[in-house]
């Protein structure tokens, strides 16, 4: 689906990682800045390869960002307290594996307002806890989890990049837009999503 | 989804995790850091910590406070020898404004107060304490070694206090070794009464502001020495004759050219502009004296 127009009315498919692929409107995914930096401007040529999170994933996050376009724009964190029935019904919908994607997703996706609810929500579950009762609330990775997450982020970093490349070669082809100012935006995105995905390797 | 089973929190991508730790206050920060090596070298990682001002303070309690920007959560640590106090957790909210203490019980106090110090300053990478507040007279044995301390691990306070709780104590010695070790950048504030005229503290250059309420063993020769911006001095051993003095050369910029703001205590206004301005060009503003420079 193409669509260099930032009407609401349009929408843009997006793939995921099981091949599938679904509609999600152009206001809804403004709310991205990844997609705001890689595709706004210049449309796609295609669906949108997101193929790093599943289906059921990917429409979680867009389910919010479909939810939230009416709101006014966002102006940091929001407390817990101050959430509405909505928000806090999306929330408690999710099991903790789908919650951890959506937080990948959204962070991918640079939705800061979904980022920020999740985050303080984990903050939220370790507030007044000592040491000794944080260790209970939170697991750390082993050696081997630690190794099994580089590779996980240096998939990811390639999906970063597949992505990059996809929207470089989708800026290739728009012909309405001077070529130096596109590739200046691909450079942008691909330092942007490099940044992203910088690990604690070195500890 | 209330998050039932422990959660892989180090698993998160770097930019959610740092939105976690923006979203925790300081006292969740630094319990989470003091939970294996791992979670203290990824605190360490956090890039938002200069919002946080540290304050050292050194009364008949020992205490670390941690100071967010405006609507962020003050936490405050207090050690106490005393067991039943040990654990005690008190909050104190407002409108835009959140105060969190705990107390600790150690019976090792200094040290286990240095401990946290340390902890606290690497953790948000402060190579300068924000502000130190430090009695005179409290933990009086320990005063060199705490001291030193201070000294080893920082480069610089920029705000320091110093106090005293029972006038007849004579803390002159303290004091002097504190100004002469520990390096002040900003403001230092004399809230102790020194009891010798000869007093010899090193008195920094290049500070924003001096208070000193019991400064009567400032004379013209020390008085020569500071260089601040703001000085207030509110007794003094220096005679009319030197104000007189001080005042022309400091007009005349041959002195004192970081100053900006003097107050002084004197004992009568209009004696003082008799015998001391009388050959000097001012004028009465809202009844105190005011430098005005005119070119």
């Amino acid at each position: 689906m193409t669509s260099p127009a930032s009407s609401s009315e349009v929408k843009y498919l997006i793939e995921s990682s099981e091949g599938n692929t679904f509609d999600v409107s152009g206001a809804a995914l403004r709310q991205s800045n990844t997609f705001n930096a890689m595709f706004l401007n210049i449309g796609a040529d295609g669906p949108i390869p997101f193929t790093d999170y599943n289906e059921a994933t990917l429409k979680k996050v867009f389910e919010y960002c479909e939810h939230s376009v009416n709101e006014e724009n966002y102006s940091g964190p929001k407390h817990q307290d101050d959430l509405s029935k909505w928000d806090l019904n999306f929330f408690n919908e999710m099991d903790q594996k789908m919650f951890i994607d959506v937080i990948n997703a959204s962070n991918f996706l640079d939705i800061e307002r979904l980022t920020s609810y999740c985050c303080e929500r984990i903050a939220r579950m370790l507030r007044g806890k000592n040491t000794q009762e944080m260790i209970k609330v939170i697991t750390l990775p082993t050696a081997e989890e630690l190794e099994a997450k580089q590779k996980v982020e240096e998939k990811k970093a390639a999906a970063a990049k597949k992505v990059a490349e996809k929207a470089a070669e989708t800026a290739e082809k728009t012909e309405t837009l001077e070529e130096l100012p596109v590739q200046q935006l691909v450079q942008t995105t691909r330092n942007k999503l490099t940044r992203k995905y910088l690990s604690f390797s070195n500890e | 989804m209330d998050l039932p089973k422990p959660f892989p929190i180090l698993r998160l991508p770097f930019v959610p995790l740092q939105e976690v730790f923006k979203a925790m206050d300081p006292f969740q920060i630094i319990n989470f850091s003091m939970i294996s090596k791992r979670t203290k070298a990824v605190t360490k990682q956090m890039t938002f910590y200069s919002k946080y001002s540290i304050q050292l303070i050194i009364d008949e309690e020992l205490k670390v406070s941690i100071h967010g920007s405006k609507n962020m959560t003050q936490c405050v640590y207090i050690f106490t020898s005393k067991e039943e106090k040990g654990g005690k957790v008190a909050e104190n909210s407002r409108k835009s404004w959140n105060k969190l203490i705990v107390w600790k019980y150690s019976n090792n106090l200094i040290e286990e107060w240095k401990q946290l110090c340390k902890h606290v300053l690497e953790i948000f990478k402060k190579q300068t304490i924000d502000i130190l507040s430090m009695t005179l007279d409290a933990f009086v044995d320990e005063k060199v070694s705490i001291i030193n301390f201070l000294k080893t691990n920082w480069k610089s306070v920029t705000d320091c206090n110093l106090f005293q709780s029972e006038e007849e104590n004579d803390v002159d010695e303290h004091a002097v070794y504190l100004l002469e070790n520990i390096k002040i950048t900003s403001n230092l504030l004399f809230l102790f009464d020194v009891k010798n005229d000869n007093f010899d503290g090193k008195i920094p250059k290049n500070l924003k502001e001096l208070y000193l309420p019991n400064s009567h063993w400032i004379g013209y020769e020390r008085l020569l020495e500071i260089d601040c911006k703001i000085v207030i001095l509110e007794k003094n051993r220096i005679s009319d004759e030197q104000w007189n003095l001080f005042i022309k050369k400091w007009i005349a910029m041959e002195t004192h050219l970081n100053l900006v703001y003097l107050q002084i205590i004197y004992r009568n206004f209009e004696e003082f502009r008799e015998l001391v301005l009388h050959d000097i060009p001012h004028e009465v503003v809202d009844g105190a004296v005011k430098r005005v420079l005119k070119t």
